[in-house]
């Protein structure tokens, strides 16, 4: 998948110098040290009539180079080469249409949370007044199908190549911020939620669940936030 | 029309979007799409019955108003998303597909509110059942928008169909 990416990005930058439009792509990131790599390798090569002689032995080195650092790197991190290498990851690989569903999954997965969570926030911190806060709460099960499809699709994103995601910063802030918001929410659950009974239509919520929603909105968009820098860093 | 656009792409404009600008746009693209299509999917819920115990359909209209604030969040986004590359758009089936769920969506939503949650004390009690016209307006409704979504996230992989598996 590599090759692929870097023989786009090469074509692309060369493109993209005429459009000026810069190369959105995830390409971009994971290929900029190897079109690097190859520039300053390149540099370095005589030119003219010897120059495809060189080219095509640089080609090898960097193939090799390439080759030894990916084994160094499954050696150094076991548990990422389970990951890879699970039926899931390999599906994801070789399918040219199932990052799409499984992005579209995702996403629907969190609608249903946030929309199911965002309501239950909303409502604390005073929007919508009219609604019974005890009754919003039924919903939570539809919360709880929206994570549990992200956490699967989740993991299948995550195995279809670990390389990429796991010392990606975003990746690992997104991952903290999620735990943040689960405790936020068992905190939602053992401070406030028998007071819940008595919140109902037109009833404000008390402080402290206005300051728990509070943050569990700004958890969850910066949640969303991360999830989406996680292509540009 | 095409000249129009080929103008708006070749535009210092686009260009500034397209180099810093990109992240921040499709971020509140999607935190509008959570709002909306959330907000507006519990409502159809609602009216399907789940969460039925304790909850008025009526009361939910309150939601009615951050539910468009997501939308013109994703339509001020959406028109800038669309600035950055209108080839990439303009004569794209799926974008088309798109703008014609989300516009159903609209009016599906609006039917709703005219005759579930604007209505006076009908459906102001805890517990109620819609009637079966109004479950099938919530059913297609919920449609609409998982399609709106889907066709969204087909569409920003389209143009990397050549290049294969794991673009994005």
């Amino acid at each position: 998948m590599i090759h692929i990416l870097l023989a786009a990005a090469t074509s692309a930058a060369g493109s993209a110098a005429a459009t000026g439009h810069a190369a959105v792509s995830a390409a971009a990131p994971a290929a900029a040290s190897a079109t690097s790599a190859a520039a300053s390798a390149a540099s370095t090569a005589t030119s003219g009539a010897s120059s495809a002689a060189a080219l095509s032995a640089l080609n090898a080195q960097i193939n090799a180079q390439y080759a030894a650092r990916q084994a160094a790197f499954w050696a150094a991190h076991p548990i990422l080469g389970f990951c890879y290498n699970t039926p899931m990851g390999q599906w994801v690989r070789n399918s040219t249409w199932a990052f799409p569903f499984l992005q579209s999954w995702h996403f629907i997965g969190m609608t249903m949370l946030l929309g199911v969570v965002g309501a239950i926030d909303l409502r604390v911190l005073g929007v919508a007044r009219a609604v019974p806060l005890r009754p919003l709460h039924r919903f939570l099960p539809v919360a709880f199908v929206g994570f549990g499809i992200n956490l699967i699709t989740g993991i299948c994103f995550f195995c279809h190549d670990p390389r990429v995601y796991f010392p990606n910063i975003s990746f690992r802030i997104k991952m903290l911020l999620i735990l943040l918001a689960g405790l936020n929410a068992l905190w939602f659950r053992l401070g406030v939620f028998l007071d819940l009974e008595h919140w109902g239509p037109g009833i404000e919520a008390s402080r402290l669940a206005k300051v728990i929603s509070a943050l569990s909105i700004v958890i969850w968009l910066a949640v969303i936030t991360a999830g989406r820098y996680i292509a540009f860093t | 029309m095409d000249h129009l656009l080929q103008e708006l792409q070749a535009s210092q404009f686009a260009y500034w979007l397209s180099q810093g600008a990109f992240p921040p746009i499709i971020t509140v693209h999607s935190a509008g799409m959570a709002l909306l299509v959330g907000l507006q999917g519990m409502i159809n819920l609602r009216v399907l019955g789940i969460g039925r115990i304790g909850m008025p359909i009526a009361a939910m209209r309150r939601f009615m108003r951050v539910i468009w604030v997501g939308f013109w969040m994703n339509l001020c986004s959406g028109v800038l998303l669309f600035a950055i590359y209108p080839d990439k758009y303009v004569h794209n089936t799926l974008f088309r597909f798109k703008i014609g769920f989300i516009i159903a969506g609209l009016v599906l939503g609006a039917l709703l509110n005219t005759s579930l949650l604007s209505v006076g004390d009908e459906y102001a009690a805890a517990g109620t059942n819609a009637p079966m016209r109004d479950k099938a307006l919530a059913a297609l409704s919920l449609a609409c928008w998982v399609s709106a979504i889907v066709a969204g996230r087909y569409l920003a992989y389209s143009t990397f169909a050549d290049i294969g598996a794991g673009a994005g």
